[in-house]
């Protein structure tokens, strides 16, 4: 069993959870190029992510980074390190 | 389930709990509320207090889960919305042993005024032990009711307990 431990409810089982996948911050005021890169590209490469995990029987959103290489959790993230402006857009005429 | 679990009878017995009414109440009013109903109030997060016959357990930074004696008048606020939850209780020696072939926390760290949000059989389930007796109230969405009840009532009655959810009758 794997378990995963978080500061507020403790160890718990990760079949508790649900992976909603890595924090992206989406590139501000970039032209569409960047865009193109932010919205269809991903680098797959073994490394650090910082990943949002749902918590269902307390509805508790959980950041964690987590090493894919090793698929071991490294730490929990506090969610005001990763909170972001949302992007301006334009609407066209 | 467990097939060479023990016929011989236990203290231990399922029953239900449909005596209590379930809210939830959220927003900055929602302490002001609990506190000018009578009822207790909890200071931190994931813990629950019993008074006179009503649990309230705190779930967020202002949001609680509140169960009061069917009957039993408060104010409520703006923003408390009703539960339909199905309470079951088990009581008895083999409660943890009972817990653990449902759900992978270690019930033998929970003590009497504990709560818990875990999931049992899969069902997502808050669970509290009671301060006098110490019985284990497990409480979750009526939806599951059929569901969590068959599993219960095997599980008990392979343990050599008593379903009381169904008149006692094994």
């Amino acid at each position: 069993m794997k378990l995963l431990d978080c500061a507020d409810i403790g160890k718990r089982p990760i079949t508790e959870f649900d992976y909603l996948g890595e924090i992206r911050i989406p590139p501000s005021d970039a032209d569409e190029s960047t865009w193109a890169d932010y919205v269809f590209n991903r680098n797959g490469a073994p490394g650090v992510l910082r990943e949002r995990w749902y918590h269902r029987p307390t509805g508790r959103w959980f950041i964690f980074e987590r090493d894919t290489l090793t698929d071991q959790i490294i730490g929990q993230v506090d969610a005001s390190e990763v909170r972001y402006e949302e992007p301006h857009y334009e609407i066209p005429a | 389930m467990n097939a060479n679990a023990s016929p011989e009878m236990s203290n231990l017995s399922l029953s239900a709990r449909d005596d209590l009414s379930g809210y939830l109440l959220t927003g900055p009013v929602s302490a002001e509320a609990l506190a000018g109903s009578g009822l207790p109030l909890p200071q931190s997060q994931l813990t629950a207090l019993e008074l006179n016959g009503a649990l309230v357990a705190r779930t967020g930074t202002d949001e609680y889960m509140a169960f009061v004696p069917v009957g039993q008048e408060w104010a409520g606020c703006e923003w408390c919305f009703p539960r339909n939850d199905r309470v079951l209780v088990v009581q008895g020696e083999g409660w943890i042993e009972l817990m653990l072939q449902l759900c992978q926390f270690d019930f033998r760290k929970m003590q009497p005024g504990d709560w818990l949000m875990a999931s049992v059989a899969g069902v997502n389930c808050w669970l509290y032990r009671e301060q006098q007796g110490g019985a284990l109230m497990i409480g979750f969405d009526a939806g599951y009711d059929h569901y969590l009840s068959e599993i219960f009532s095997t599980l008990v009655r392979e343990l050599g307990g008593k379903d009381l959810t169904k008149g006692g009758a094994l």
